[in-house]
């Protein structure tokens, strides 16, 4: 019983580390997402997935510490269960200062039919700013970082706190 | 001996008990399938997000016809746990509509339902947003103990006053 408890803390205490250790290994090859992005942070999370964020270069260019994405701003979320499990690319677009949401499956990029989605937005409204969790990490590379990478301790599709991102975003 | 309450209460009682078994069940079909179908997600919490409006509605109407009848009522009051328990029940039927609808629009989204605007973004508190997002899941988690608090007590008595009938008939007969 003893035994059991002390190997069940070894492996939770292990999963963050395996998690890290994914993103170190080399990194899925990029696909097509149908339109140029550029990659700005992955994103582990202690259950073994993780997540791949790109961001077109002109709204790049246009982000301020702290301050709302410019519209047209269009960033995509590769989501991946393992190195090898590829899953949903979820995009989203800001238009007339409004977020629209849309998804497609790995290899069939599609950018239409965008909308805004209020089960998006339900997790979306914990961000600190613009509804945008990473704005910070994208700051951080706006202000010349290499692509960010880092652990999430959570699992899934659950949020950190956003004092977390302003952290691993800080200058 | 078990209290009947009016047909129009007791119909108003039942619609709020059938639209929360299709809320909170659509509320946690579109948590599960935001990743994997996300129109179907969408489509869920529409559900949820239309169920909860005609629930705050009903609620209102409910409780405009409680106070009614209390006024004109002549029947001693209910025991104080029976109305402790109503009146949680009234504050969460207002308090998690309202928190849904606030913790949207304060963010500067609006309330829609299956791509329909219901109630317009207004305001800008993102910080009050994500507390009343929060507020909003830990209430209705409280919401469910307290129907199940409800649903067992209720059955409870049910059986006790079946219990008591069935004595006294057979007393009677045995008499």
């Amino acid at each position: 019983m003893r035994l059991r408890s002390i190997l069940l803390l070894a492996i939770l205490a292990a999963v963050p580390a395996l998690a890290r250790a994914a993103l170190q290994d080399e990194e899925p090859a990029p696909i097509d997402l149908g339109k140029t992005l550029k990659h700005y942070a992955t994103i582990a999370r202690n259950d073994g997935s993780f997540r791949r964020l790109w961001i077109d270069e002109a709204s790049l260019a246009g982000i301020r510490r702290g301050e709302p994405l410019p519209d047209g701003t269009t960033i995509a979320m590769e989501t991946f269960y393992g190195p090898k499990e590829r899953a949903t690319v979820f995009i989203k677009r800001k238009e007339e200062g409004k977020w629209l949401y849309g998804s497609f499956e790995p290899g069939t990029p599609d950018w239409i039919d965008m909308k805004s989605k209020t089960v998006c937005h339900a997790c979306h409204i914990d961000a600190a700013v613009d509804l945008t969790f990473t704005l910070p990490v994208l700051a951080k590379f706006r202000e010349g970082a290499p692509p960010l990478r880092f652990l999430c301790d959570q699992p899934g599709r659950v949020p950190c706190e956003p004092t977390f991102y302003d952290q691993v975003g800080a200058p | 001996m078990i209290r009947r309450w009016p047909w129009l209460l007791r119909a108003l009682h039942w619609l709020t008990a059938g639209l929360v078994a299709v809320m909170v069940p659509a509320a946690l079909a579109a948590q599960a399938l935001t990743e994997t179908a996300t129109d179907r997600a969408e489509d869920f919490v529409s559900l949820h997000i239309l169920c909860g409006l005609v629930v705050l509605a009903l609620t209102l109407a409910r409780l405009a016809l409680r106070l009614r009848l209390a006024a004109s009522r002549t029947a001693p009051p209910a025991p104080i746990l029976a109305r402790l328990r109503s009146i949680l029940f009234y504050a969460l039927l207002f308090v998690l509509p309202l928190t849904g609808i606030f913790k949207l629009t304060l963010s500067g989204l609006d309330v829609m339902a299956f791509g329909h605007t219901l109630i317009a973004a207004g305001g800008h508190a993102p910080g009050l947003a994500r507390r009343l997002n929060s507020a909003h899941a830990w209430l209705a988690w409280s919401f469910l103990a307290l129907i199940a608090l409800h649903a067992s007590a209720a059955l409870w008595h049910v059986l006790r006053v079946r219990k008591g009938s069935s004595a006294q008939l057979q007393a009677r007969q045995g008499g």
